[in-house]
């Protein structure tokens, strides 16, 4: 075998992971052989159904402080052990490693501090992971770290589709990406191969729609530059496939495999109008030729609002009918202001608009909030909450399934919010620091500076009371709090000195 | 901030009527617990609207909506009243709707017919249809629509770690 890709804790279980089924199908089409090993899914899958037993072994990888009872303990040893006799049964001549986040580093990093006297082939890893501060990060700790104690060969920055045949052949001097923060941006993304789902398809994830459904990369990049986002900063052009060839990969994989349902991992999937229409017509004459119901497939991913002139009724009728459903959206605030700075591009009518019409289509979706956006005022926040209030009928119908509030405002390496802070009065707390770019949970807003730490925290706390009160589904609420809870113990018994 | 039960609930009444008659159109009242909130004539014979707003009353078991058919004369009208759709607060109770009983005030002669039926929208009798919601109301209508969305595995929010974090953070001078 060349090649085994393998993903690990803690990622979500919704569906199997794009990544190492995506570089297995270009590996292939190279000529060299690859299998894709989900260890992430072998560790949950048992214990998924022992709420307290699959979060104390979820916090582990993710929340440092976390106590493990013998039972957690004896599973992570028995899951590393596990891992490491697969891996040297398959005994790949590479060895892949997908750090998804950063909540793929510990896995990662103590898999390899076992396995690493005990195989002989190579190992890269490669992901957003590699950096804890976001991925436009100039500088990845992660990949870096584990590069100078000699756990890794390679770490790969950037787009991996290159990088990785580059290391198969043994082509790795000077190559933009590999070890080292360089990277280039694919133009062409349809001369990608389709991944392979062979080796994941028959796994039973927890998928939420009670069917298999997979995931599909149709655009790299946002046609946005939200202040606090760091993809611009780390895709700088946005890159899409056509409608056409989108389809085509679904047809491809409901012929290969009988699935109908896809979720696009895409910053966003209504980037280009174009392409979203061609999608959506090209399914429908799909549909009509082969004498299928409209909404055979259904598909979603993160969608962004828009005015009724930029995106009219029709486009949501046409995709409704072609199966769009399961909307992500990155509202991050119901105040107008607040949006405004963080130059999301749309105003409440834009948003009143767009969820009536995801309503009369049918079109169910989830909203993304941050609480704790450094422009907002206690009168923000309350607009907030009213806007949350008026909405609630959406969630009761179900047109709005869920809502993330994350914790609160973390500032990421590369965003505007960063470059742009010491011009936007940001700076440390609890402890200032001349000129600094602020990164992290532990900033605060010279020009509002009620909204410290703690103002922020207490109201990320009372959103989620209110979602509950109103009946809103507030998702891995339980998770966010206790490590914001932690996120602060650290800040405020630590200063930025320490 | 506004608790729940104090967020006022706008009812939108889609309905049909027979066509004007001698004896006028058909009267309707509506009663939201025991109160008349909406009394009119159903001007229409296509689909028309009737819309109020109420707050419900959080110490009440069970919050009754009802639709009451009045004022036929049995011997001479032929009046009847139908609810097509209701709404509350812009969400269309859909499946709900059949989740309710109507109670007819029989003619004499009628000694064969049923005066209780259960999910039947169409008033051709005097008589009331009947829609029961448990407090809240809105969530009792969530729970009954059904369309929520399965949590992921251990992406739960609780009120348990929620009280416990907020104790936390509001303490903490």
């Amino acid at each position: 075998m060349d090649l085994l890709l393998i993903n690990v804790p803690s990622i979500s279980l919704v569906y199997p992971p794009a990544a190492t089924s995506l570089l297995k199908g270009v590996a292939e089409k190279a000529g060299y052989t690859a299998t894709v090993r989900d260890y992430n899914l072998h560790l949950f899958s048992p214990i998924k159904d022992d709420i307290d037993l699959f979060t104390q072994v979820s916090n582990y990888f993710t929340i440092k402080s976390t106590q493990l009872n013998q039972t957690a303990q004896d599973i992570i040893e028995n899951f590393y052990d596990y891992c490491i006799q697969d891996i040297l049964d398959v005994n790949p001549s590479f060895l892949g490693i997908s750090v998804f986040t950063f909540e793929c580093q510990r896995a990662t990093e103590e898999l390899l501090i076992k396995l690493r006297p005990l195989y002989k082939g190579k190992v890269l890893i490669g992901g957003a992971g590699l950096s804890t501060t976001g991925i436009a990060a100039d500088s990845n700790d992660f990949g870096n770290k584990l590069k100078e104690a000699d756990l890794v060969d390679f770490f790969v920055r950037g787009e991996g589709e290159g990088p990785l045949l580059d290391i198969l052949r043994d082509n790795t001097e000077n190559v933009m990406g590999i070890n080292n923060d360089e990277y280039e941006q694919l133009d062409e993304l349809e001369s990608i191969p389709f991944p392979n789902y062979d080796d994941v398809i028959d796994l039973k994830y927890d998928y939420a729609v009670d069917q298999i459904q997979l995931p599909i990369t149709t655009s790299r990049g946002c046609v946005r530059k939200c202040t606090f986002c760091d993809i611009h900063a780390f895709w700088k052009k946005y890159r899409y496939r056509s409608g056409d060839n989108v389809a085509e990969e679904m047809i491809h994989h409901y012929n290969k495999y009988g699935v109908t349902n896809f979720f696009f991992t895409d910053s966003l999937i209504n980037g280009s109008k174009k392409s979203f229409e061609e999608l959506s017509n090209t399914l429908l004459k799909y549909y009509k030729e082969n004498d299928l119901p409209d909404r055979f497939f259904t598909w979603g991913g993160q969608f962004i609002v828009r005015s009724e002139e930029k995106f009219p009724p029709y486009l949501f009728e046409i995709a409704s009918k072609s199966g769009l459903n399961g909307l992500a959206m990155g509202i991050e605030s119901l105040s107008e202001n607040v949006r405004e700075h963080m130059k999301k591009g749309f105003t409440n009518k834009d948003l009143d608009y767009t969820i009536e019409q995801l309503r009369k289509n049918n079109i169910n979706c989830y909203f993304l909030i941050i609480a704790g956006y450094p422009t907002e005022t206690e009168e923000d926040f309350n607009e907030t909450l009213e806007m949350f209030t008026k909405y609630q009928g959406y969630a009761i119908d179900g047109t709005i399934f869920g809502v993330n509030l994350g914790g609160t405002l973390s500032i990421d390496s590369g965003t505007p919010l960063h470059i742009n802070s010491h011009n936007l009065d940001l700076d440390f707390e609890p402890q200032s620091v001349d000129g600094a770019q602020v990164i992290g949970l532990d900033w605060v807003n010279k020009k509002n500076p009620e909204l410290d730490l703690l103002t922020r925290c207490k109201r990320r706390v009372l959103l989620q009371e209110l979602l509950m009160d109103l009946g809103y589904t507030v998702w891995n609420g339980d998770h966010q709090l206790m490590r914001l809870k932690e996120s602060y113990e650290e800040i405020m018994g630590n200063t930025v000195n320490d | 901030m506004k608790k729940l039960w104090e967020i006022p609930l706008t009812i939108k009444i889609n309905y049909s009527s027979s066509e004007f008659q001698e004896f006028g159109w058909p009267l309707v009242r509506v009663l939201f617990n025991d109160k008349v909130v909406a009394n009119f004539e159903a001007e229409s014979d296509v689909d028309a609207n009737i819309e109020f707003t109420v707050v419900q009353d959080i110490n009440l078991k069970t919050n009754k909506l009802i639709v009451e058919h009045y004022g036929k004369n049995y011997y001479k009208d032929m009046k009847f009243f139908q609810v097509n759709k209701i709404y509350v607060n812009n969400i269309d109770l859909d499946k709900i709707l059949w989740d309710s009983v109507q109670h007819r005030l029989l003619a004499p002669w009628e000694d064969n017919v049923e005066s209780e039926v259960k999910g039947n929208m169409y008033l051709g009798h005097n008589g009331y249809i009947l829609w029961e919601f448990e407090n809240p109301i809105l969530l009792d209508i969530q729970k009954r629509l059904g369309k929520t969305v399965k949590q992921i595995s251990g992406q739960d929010s609780t009120y348990k770690v929620l009280n416990e974090v907020k104790e936390y953070f509001f303490n903490i001078e």
